[in-house]
């Protein structure tokens, strides 16, 4: 009790009560001169600073008044003890002010400085622990990216002329990627980000999160989150504060902007990150209008409609803030000598009135937006111009190499295998069809921005963007030829052709449905043709249960004499030929056994053949099958492990020969 | 690959039923984190993975290792000669299990608030979600139009 006396009753307590009260109204008329500046002014960069600046003015604010108060908080306590003593040698009489407090001073701001003293130790505390939190995260639960991201940061930092070493991580413990850290700082991606996203969309977050680091963001938002804890009591603090957050990373938006030169894209990136987060999770039942939403509408331009809508919340708040300032007793700012008990009389006399908008932001700022326009009509012109590059780069990969080195993947792969080519294939071709509507999209914002422009300059870079525009025009045309389905039908023919392997009963139309292993390897041409045109599953069932009836010898008994037989040859097939990571039914050996059965005679050499004394070829089986129908008689097939791990390939297929 | 994907399926099946596995400690997490990163891996590759980052004894790795597979933590493929180490759950698993570690409790909020991201800490609700996608769909389909103006 008696230490909260100490804090009520002490002349410095007084003074802070006398200063923290006052600051309502100052806090009040800040937020309110800010909202107008941000009016007037929409550059992110510049209403960053101001805000910032008003932000860390707010505790030099607080400062001035205690000290203005200090004299006359002193004087009533100490008026019947010498004058002269200093206020810091004054601890040990501090206990005595009491004795000599007339009650009407403290009766007016009783508990004002322990509740405020209260509420700042707790929020501090708070902020203490999250700082411990967010320092464990930089060493729990991470791994250090793969090389060529760690090689493709650098190569960022060096385009942001950013010197200072930062280094990546994939975490496991945070959603989205976040930056930690000031002299080392760190970027954490969540696992499964940096190779789950496309390409694109990580290097324009990774520039988002440097940009951070080169600003100093994470020093300024730790003083930040100080000042909110320390004034935490005002709700323009709070608001300005939110202020600052969404202005930096309307900064760092702009930075990404500037350097990929594609703001949907960004904007596209942004949102399928969030969705990601939210998928499967518990989303947030929120309210709209969440600071997304807005940023998302400032990089596609549409925000303008908007933009009265901050300054008039800002508004609001700041009238709610005086309101608040003015229904606890006006604290008039104290005379140096004044009597202990000062009549709220007068409102008080705002020192600082809020300054008039500056005028002079006005006038130059249509010309700001022109040139504005023609830069971002030369940036576009730029992006453009690297796109372009990119496909012509991708074509030529396209035509020759990747054909030619898929194909001879192809070829040495069984049909179960090549489906993951096929889908990497596939991801290229969505890639570059993603790439296309992109350029389409720029080219007639390009034009759109053109039109409006109507100067020299401006003509110049739009014909520049013609030129560029015909030239992918062409792209688009070549593109075209390479649709996936040409594609994946010149692959199936390449394979067949060069095939010294069996013909690959390629299941490559990306959209099948997976057949069971008992069916895959018996079904005919002219059945697996049918189940591709297949919708449902409920015909899909239909389909197997026919598909076995078709081949029960005894149709009038319940029993499929062919499908158990079947069933257990796969079952043999698992049980006997599977090596690491592949099951029999997929092995060379196993689609053999699955298909013919059981060959007549078997000859096995786990240790290899003998070729010459001390000298052994790798391990090898041979089956011969006296006859086999659509092939022929005395049919002898080869397996080679020539890997000796168990993988038994097939070295000589009689099916190649002769047509099925 | 076909049959990874089945036995990937059967293994998120398999982790749907509550399993009591202990929490990781902080180096085991580590290696955890790796395993998911890489995909199934080796010690040696698990312990070139982490020494880019800090100094780690090749043994201590191991050991480790053998006592998270004994815990259950992951499972090893001895299959061929060098053993392959896997996770035996899912990587959204810790989330979900360290979340009752008291630090975590009480701050997260709070502390995601601290560090710097390119999306907020508050998520955003699925209403605003739909109208993000609207806003760029629109803007898609509105290019066009303008161009012919």
């Amino acid at each position: 009790m008696r230490m909260l006396e100490l804090l009520v009753h002490t002349a410095s307590a007084r003074a802070l009560a006398e200063a923290l009260l006052q600051f309502l109204w100052e806090g009040a008329a800040a937020a309110l001169l800010l909202a107008f500046v941000l009016l007037a002014c929409r550059s992110a960069r510049r209403r960053y600073a101001t805000a910032c600046l008003v932000l860390f003015a707010l505790p030099v604010v607080v400062g001035i008044n205690f000290w203005r108060a200090l004299p006359a908080a002193q004087a009533p306590a100490f008026h019947a003890t010498s004058t002269g003593i200093p206020f810091v040698a004054n601890t040990a009489q501090r206990a005595l002010a009491p004795a000599f407090e007339t009650d009407s001073w403290t009766g007016r701001l009783p508990w004002v400085t322990p509740v405020w003293l209260f509420g700042v130790l707790m929020l501090y505390g708070r902020s203490l622990g999250s700082w411990l939190l967010a320092q464990r995260l930089r060493r729990k639960g991470v791994c250090i990216a793969g090389s060529e991201w760690l090689e493709r940061l650098r190569g960022i930092q060096e385009r942001l002329r950013m010197t200072r070493p930062v280094l990546l991580l994939e975490s496991c413990m945070v959603e989205v990627p976040v930056v930690i850290g000031f002299f080392r700082p760190v970027i954490l991606a969540p696992l499964g980000f940096l190779s789950g996203f496309p390409a694109e969309h990580v290097e324009a977050f990774l520039i988002h999160e440097l940009a951070h680091i080169r600003r100093g963001d994470y020093l300024v938002n730790l003083a930040q989150t100080a000042i909110e804890g320390l004034l935490f009591y005002h709700p323009a603090v709070w608001w300005i504060s939110s202020v600052v957050r969404a202005e930096r990373e309307h900064c760092c938006d702009d930075v990404v902007v500037a350097m990929t030169g594609d703001a949907h894209g960004y904007a596209a990136a942004l949102s399928s990150l969030e969705q990601k987060r939210n998928a499967g999770l518990d989303t947030a039942l929120a309210a709209t209008g969440g600071s997304l939403m807005k940023r998302i509408q400032r990089l596609l331009g549409s925000d303008r409609p908007r933009t009265a809508a901050g300054p008039v919340i800002g508004l609001l708040l700041v009238t709610a803030g005086l309101v608040l300032a003015w229904t606890p007793q006006p604290p008039a700012p104290p005379e140096p000598h004044a009597p202990a008990a000062p009549a709220p009389v007068a409102p008080p006399d705002p020192a600082e009135p809020p300054a008039a908008p500056e005028p002079a932001a006005l006038p130059a700022s249509r010309e700001n937006s022109r040139a504005q326009r023609r830069a971002d009509l030369h940036q576009l012109l730029e992006s453009m111009n690297r796109q372009i590059a990119e496909v012509n780069r991708a074509l030529e990969a396209i035509n020759l190499e990747e054909l030619a080195d898929d194909t001879r993947r192809l070829q040495e792969l069984n049909s179960s295998q090549a489906a993951p080519v096929l889908r990497d294939v596939d991801a290229m071709l969505r890639r570059l069809e993603e790439l296309r509507l992109r350029m389409t999209l720029e080219r007639s914002k390009g034009a759109a921005d053109a039109a409006l422009l109507n100067d020299a300059e401006a003509k110049k870079a739009a014909a520049a963007l013609a030129d560029s525009t015909r030239r992918m025009e062409e792209l688009r045309i070549a593109l075209q030829s390479a649709q996936p389905v040409d594609r994946l039908e010149r692959f199936v023919q390449l394979a067949q052709q060069g095939a010294q392997r069996p013909p690959v009963p390629l299941v490559p139309k990306p959209y099948e449905p997976p057949l069971q292993e008992n069916v895959t390897y018996i079904i005919t041409d002219e059945e697996r043709a049918a189940w591709r045109r297949l919708q449902t599953d409920e015909e899909r069932k239909q389909f197997v249960v026919q598909f076995w009836l078709r081949r029960d010898p005894t149709p009038e008994t319940p029993a499929n004499e062919f499908k158990d037989e079947i069933d257990r040859r796969v079952r043999y097939a698992n049980e006997h030929f599977g090596f690491s990571g592949t099951p029999g039914w997929q092995t060379d050996r196993g689609r053999m056994y699955i298909r013919f059965g059981p060959p007549d005679e078997l000859d096995k050499h786990p240790s290899g053949g003998v070729l010459s004394p001390g000298q052994t070829t790798s391990p090898y089986e041979e089956w011969r099958y006296r006859f086999i129908e659509g092939i022929g008689n005395n049919v002898i097939m080869q397996f080679v492990d020539t890997s000796r791990n168990g993988e038994y390939r097939m070295s000589k297929d009689p099916a190649a020969q002769s047509p099925r | 690959m076909t049959y990874e994907d089945r036995s990937s399926k059967v293994f998120v099946e398999m982790t749907r039923i509550p399993t009591n596995l202990p929490r990781p400690t902080d180096g085991e997490l580590e290696i955890l984190t790796v395993l998911w990163s890489r995909g199934p891996s080796t010690v040696r590759e698990v312990h070139e993975t982490i020494v880019r980052r800090k100094p780690a004894q090749y043994t201590t790795i191991l050991k480790l290792l053998q006592i998270m597979d004994e815990k259950g933590l992951v499972r090893r493929n001895s299959k061929q000669r060098a053993h392959i180490y896997e996770p035996t759950q899912p990587r959204e698993w810790t989330q979900r299990q360290l979340a009752g570690d008291l630090l975590d409790r009480a701050f997260n909020g709070s502390a995601r608030g601290l560090v710097l991201g390119a999306l907020s800490a508050r998520k955003a609700s699925r209403q605003e979600l739909a109208d993000i996608r609207k806003l760029l769909d629109d803007y898609e389909k509105g290019y066009p139009g303008k161009d012919k103006s």
